[in-house]
């Protein structure tokens, strides 16, 4: 069972308009390494683990990512707030505008639709934990392109916490791995 | 003027300066019969613990897996309004918390670390009553007005 908290996880309040940049953040929310892959991958995987650490912490890790897809929409949300048509052309958003107007729409920075064939399961503990190591470092790597495509402190701010979030779970997945590698020798 | 105002300033104050927190009795215990967990203790990571402001405004708790990217210093957050001041006092020790949680799920008997956990959940507990008594509910059952004040504006999502 799932319960919402009225909140973000960290503030953000960004002013200034950037089409541009919200097309870039869109890679976070729809695209291969993005938080929403992030998030089902592990709620998925939580289900074959060995045992209750590793359902625990694939819990509460992927129901943070669902924290971290609220934080990149609201992003994206907050840099096109009252753009024209004629804005979002210029940004090479009149498809978007075609096909969703001003609303939000899971896909790549290049308007690739969201797909579940992003996310990785094999139900062997060690593979699936590899696999997670693998997605936060390239999710880290992700949010230093977006950090080097914006000086805005606005976004820059949400960004580094988001970056520093990967780190904690490539480190938090790393740990049980080892945990596990350990206690399948014996 | 409630009692969370001043967010920056208590978050430079002389009382959060100091916490520090440093693993020095560790004792996994046994967990489902298996081996306990001791890298932690072996490679001295994780031993030192940012007060939660720091820890909130730089993303991480744990002083020895920081990595800032690019010189992108933290902030630590100037919140505007009374309703922000006790909204980030509570964003602040719901992330301690929630680092926490992620470090017990991998070593569940850690004491000292449970001990922690505890003391910023009844942080948490007691500024999230006075929150949703003053400003509305932070979760469904958190509606203590005498109207639907779920409802209102704004949502998380939208510039305040
Ligand atoms: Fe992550």
């Amino acid at each position: 069972m799932f319960a919402y908290q009225k909140r973000l996880q960290y503030p953000i309040d960004i002013k200034k308009k950037d089409l541009k940049l919200a097309k870039c953040l869109l890679s976070q929310y729809g695209g291969p390494y993005g938080e929403l892959a992030a998030s089902l991958q592990y709620l998925n995987q939580r289900f074959s683990m060995p045992d209750g650490r590793g359902k625990a912490l694939l819990t509460d890790i992927g129901t943070e990512e669902l924290g971290h897809v609220e934080m990149i929409c609201t992003m994206i949300y907050q840099l096109m707030k009252g753009a024209t048509i004629e804005e979002l052309k210029a940004a090479g958003l009149g498809g978007q505008y075609a096909q969703n107007d001003h609303a939000l729409y899971p896909t790549d920075a290049s308007g690739v639709p969201f797909t579940i064939t992003y996310t990785q399961t094999t139900g062997d503990a060690i593979a699936d934990l590899e696999s997670n190591m693998a997605g936060e470092q390239r999710a880290r790597a992700t949010y230093e392109h977006l950090m080097d495509l914006t000086d805005d402190p606005d976004v820059l701010q949400p960004l580094a916490f988001l970056r520093q979030r990967e780190i904690i779970h490539y480190q938090r997945f790393k740990e049980l791995k080892n945990i596990y590698q350990k206690e399948l020798k014996k | 003027m409630n009692e969370y105002m001043n967010y920056y300033n208590r978050s430079i104050g002389k009382q959060y300066n100091t916490e520090e927190f440093t693993m020095n009795d560790w004792n996994p215990g046994i967990y489902m019969n298996q081996t306990p967990y001791s890298d932690a203790k072996k490679e001295k990571k994780n031993s030192i613990l940012y007060n939660p402001y720091e820890g909130f405004a730089k993303g991480n708790l744990f002083k020895d897996l920081y990595k800032s990217y690019k010189g992108v210093k933290p902030k630590i957050l100037e919140p505007k309004t009374e309703k922000m001041e006790l909204l980030s006092y509570i964003s602040t020790y719901a992330f301690a918390v929630h680092e926490l949680n992620l470090y017990l799920d991998n070593d569940p008997f850690n004491q000292k670390m449970l001990e922690k956990y505890k003391k910023y959940v009844e942080e948490l507990k007691k500024a999230t009553k006075e929150y949703e008594k003053i400003y509305g509910p932070l979760t469904v059952t958190g509606v203590k007005q005498k109207d639907w004040t779920w409802v209102n504006d704004p949502w998380p999502w939208e510039n305040n």
